[in-house]
């Protein structure tokens, strides 16, 4: 060990804690200096702080790269979940003040619930005077999500637009009618073309 | 029996995987359309109560020995059904009629359960020691057909 007074000692031993402060704050960059040997004592310890620093940084470099990458995954994710459900339950503009929802795949509770959510958003928002709903592509549906559907019908109507349902598979045709539900509640038409068809003759009259 | 296919779920992709899944084996089993998109409907709703009742759990699915139907099996590690026959009444959770209010925030009408009940042939629910087991069997031909027309509770 170099011959060190007392003060130089001192110096040397709060300049190490300053810069493990720094490392314990989050500040990975302070060094301490050194002129003194490595196999002195002080100096091989000063040392040591400096590359026990320098890979706390490194660690703390290589964590906050995990992290964000990990973020721009979920990210990812997130992203693709919403764009399958926006996919999924795409509404159409048809011409202006016409809305179109073609509905394909399944449809279970919690479908029945976001589309009824997006539509009326859309409705409410483009201020819409009509809405077909197509239901061509679905076979199945269960009564408690025909419910659904047909009050959506209806608080479609609140917003001060007229709803109805095309394309409806003869199946879902009869669970509608087991509901005790009066066509007069509900309009249908045969196909997405019929309905337009009749929103068009309906204008010019 | 088939060695059943294990499906975790544990978020709203699980879900999608699981559909598709289920879409597959019920093609594979020679199912009619109509009957795969039941299935598919039973499968949603078990997984989207799963995440909605117990955060993670799976799906088992599995054809039938004589290929006559599909079986799946959902597990949780959620708390049991309070009533039973209350959480298979439409509109209600297992506690009682749901309120529309909530409808929005939780994405359910309470009427997942209920349906499930009426695409199946079998339903059964086995309470374990940490969460349940809810066992359900929907056979290929010759049931109940239509939507409302099968088992009401």
């Amino acid at each position: 060990m170099a011959d060190l007074n007392e003060d130089d000692l001192e110096f040397r031993i709060s300049n190490m804690l300053v810069a493990l402060a720094d490392a314990a704050s989050g500040n990975f960059d302070a060094r301490v200096e050194t002129d003194l040997p490595s196999d002195d004592l002080v100096g091989a310890l000063s040392r040591a702080v400096n590359e026990m620093i320098a890979s706390l940084g490194d660690a703390e470099r290589r964590r906050t790269q995990l992290r964000h990458e990990l973020e721009t995954k979920l990210g990812t994710i997130e992203a693709q979940t919403t764009a399958i459900r926006d996919l999924t339950t795409p509404i159409v503009e048809i011409w202006e003040g016409v809305l179109g929802l073609p509905v394909v795949g399944m449809v279970d509770t919690r479908r029945s619930v976001e589309m009824t959510e997006a539509l009326l958003a859309v409705v409410n928002a483009r201020r819409s005077k009509f809405v077909v709903v197509d239901i061509t592509g679905i076979d199945v549906m269960d009564t408690k999500t025909v419910d659904h559907f047909i009050r959506m019908t209806k608080a479609v109507r609140l917003l001060g637009a007229r709803c109805v349902l095309s394309g409806i598979h003869p199946d879902i045709a009869q669970t509608i009618v087991h509901m005790g539900l009066s066509m007069d509640e509900l309009a249908t038409h045969a196909t997405l073309r019929d309905a337009l068809q009749s929103y068009v003759t309906e204008l010019e009259a | 029996m088939t060695a059943p296919l294990l499906l975790p779920i544990r978020g709203a992709n699980d879900v999608l995987v699981a559909r598709a899944v289920i879409r597959g084996v019920g093609r594979d089993a020679g199912l009619a359309p109509r009957e795969v998109q039941s299935l598919e409907i039973v499968a949603s709703e078990l997984a989207w109560n799963i995440l909605q009742h117990a955060k993670n759990g799976s799906l088992e699915v599995s054809t039938l020995p004589d290929g006559s139907g599909i079986a799946i099996a959902a597990t949780d590690s959620g708390p049991w059904f309070h009533d039973l026959a209350v959480a298979l009444r439409d509109g209600c959770d297992d506690r009682g009629p749901i309120d529309p209010q909530s409808i929005r925030r939780r994405r359910g009408i309470g009427g997942g359960l209920g349906a499930v009940v009426r695409l199946t042939h079998s339903f059964e629910v086995k309470n374990l020691p940490q969460g349940k087991r809810i066992e359900v069997v929907r056979r290929g031909t010759n049931g109940p057909t239509t939507t409302g027309k099968g088992r009401r509770q």
